[in-house]
């Protein structure tokens, strides 16, 4: 079920590997996409390398308190 | 046919004719009206003052007795559908009106029960003007973490957020932000309605002088039918778009301890091919359900500024399963993706990474929910915006553009084109 939610949000498509996604972190001066790309990083780390997998896992709601 | 006929029906409404069905995705976030009044007179508010005046035949307070019926209903669903991490949010009206004896009772009584089915994570949404420590004893106890509402520094949020006499609510807001400030483990984050008249660069300084983990920045709702503040013609949408786009330049390039600000970073996450972190931008399934102070469950709470009744599901905690809820079209409709939406916005460049906005703004009595959102030029510009600042900070660094990126920064919008 994950793999065609997640194909009918368009989450599937991977910009990069994680490899150049290291690499850009290295290179990137402290702002906005640097702190993004750490993020993913760390997000892909807690679920196992799967890309995508937290989507359902965080609150959406837009007014609701981010944590 | 009578708009209720439309919506329950669904197609041409809440998606087009012969949409294909999407997987269901499980609730995983609970939104519980405990109390359905509100001690502020916000003039913007789409629980008392929009469309919808369904609030006037709520209790004031849900019941105990709903509650655990409401957790009872919960439980059975996280059971069956293996949710690993479930939200729990405390709203209203006002949520701190129940007093802090029955909030902590409600948490308590949450983490009791459900806690062996899934991770309970618990919020609250305030207007922060009766958060003081006797509540903050309560959170910290509990581990409720708080949002608070400020629309900006004291003369524009009183203008916006006063007491029903009129009076701002600033001074008390101000003072439940210095409290949580020095509790960071129970800030949720700041929530703030964009408002034209209001310089954006003034509101991110003094949001940040809270210093919140993130910052949620809201559109006033609106519709096709009802433009928002201080638009008469479609053609001023743009204004939103310059006011976005001005906060967004301050917070692109702000250092790593400035806060989050979820619907431009959710934007990044998007055109990198990554989920959304909230449901007004986006194709992501929304997984929210909202449970009234009676106990009736309803979509989104934010219809409500479209029409009395949108968020009705004509469902409620005692007579019936949340599994049920998955099969309203109000619900279904936001778990479709790109199916639900109209025809232009299937078409859109944009469509991926936009998503036709939060679902309210899209509605018009013609059409439903099958339009553009009403905010569609200015989402194009803080898109397009967001694509730029990439594309120009992956080529500083000699790394390939994503395509998603450099297709939606090239992109030429016509009226408004900054």
């Amino acid at each position: 079920m994950l793999a065609s939610m997640l194909a009918l949000s368009g989450s599937a498509s991977a910009s990069f590997t994680p490899q150049e996604r290291d690499k850009a972190i290295e290179k990137l001066t402290p702002g906005a996409l640097k702190r993004l790309l750490i993020n993913l990083r760390a997000e892909d780390q807690r679920a196992g390398g799967a890309p995508g997998r937290l989507a359902q896992q965080h609150s959406q709601f837009v007014s609701a308190p981010p944590k | 046919m009578s708009l209720s006929s439309r919506a329950a029906n669904g197609e041409g409404f809440w998606f087009g004719k012969g949409a294909p069905q999407a997987p269901v995705v499980p609730f995983n976030t609970f939104l519980f009206k405990i109390a359905s009044r509100c001690n502020l007179a916000c003039p913007y508010c789409y629980v008392y003052e929009l469309r919808d005046q369904s609030w006037r035949a709520q209790p004031q307070f849900m019941q105990r007795s709903t509650y655990s019926a409401a957790l009872a209903k919960i439980r059975a669903h996280l059971a069956a559908q293996g949710v690993p991490i479930t939200h729990l949010i405390f709203h209203g009206g006002e949520p701190l009106l129940v007093g802090p004896q029955r909030l902590e009772e409600f948490a308590t009584e949450a983490r009791k029960c459900l806690s062996d089915v899934t991770e309970v994570r618990m919020g609250l949404q305030s207007n922060g003007t009766l958060f003081d420590e006797r509540f903050l004893d309560v959170v910290l106890r509990t581990g409720v973490s708080v949002g608070l509402s400020i629309d900006g520094p004291p003369a524009q949020h009183d203008r916006l957020r006063p007491y029903r006499n009129g009076r701002g609510s600033s001074r008390a807001v101000e003072r439940a932000a210095r409290l949580l400030e020095k509790h960071p483990d129970v800030f949720g984050g700041l929530l703030c309605v964009v408002n034209l008249d209001n310089d954006p660069a003034e509101v991110w300084e003094y949001l940040c002088s809270f210093h919140p983990p993130g910052i949620d920045l809201l559109l006033p709702h609106a519709t096709h039918d009802h433009l928002p503040p201080g638009v008469n013609a479609p053609s001023e949408i743009v204004r939103y778009g310059e006011w976005l786009v001005q906060i967004l330049d301050l917070w692109y390039g702000a250092g790593e301890d400035r806060p989050d600000i979820r619907l431009f970073s959710s934007i990044m996450r998007l055109l990198l091919g990554r989920d959304s972190m909230v449901e007004s931008i986006g194709n992501c399934p929304a997984s929210l359900i909202v449970i009234e102070s009676n106990g009736e469950l309803e979509a989104v709470d934010a219809l409500k500024a479209c029409y009395h009744g949108a968020a009705y599901t004509g469902l409620n905690v005692f007579d019936h399963d949340l599994d049920q809820a998955l099969g309203k079209p109000v619900v279904k409709s936001r778990q479709m993706g790109t199916a639900s939406l109209c025809s232009t916005c299937r078409r859109c460049t944009f469509r991926d990474t936009c998503g036709a906005g939060y679902q309210p703004h899209r509605y018009s009595s013609r059409r439903g929910f099958q339009n553009p959102s009403v905010y569609c030029h200015a989402l194009k510009m803080l898109i397009r915006r967001v694509a730029l600042l990439m594309q120009e900070e992956f080529r500083s660094i000699g790394f390939p553009v994503p395509r998603r990126v450099q297709t939606l920064a090239r992109q030429k919008l016509g009226v408004g084109d900054a």
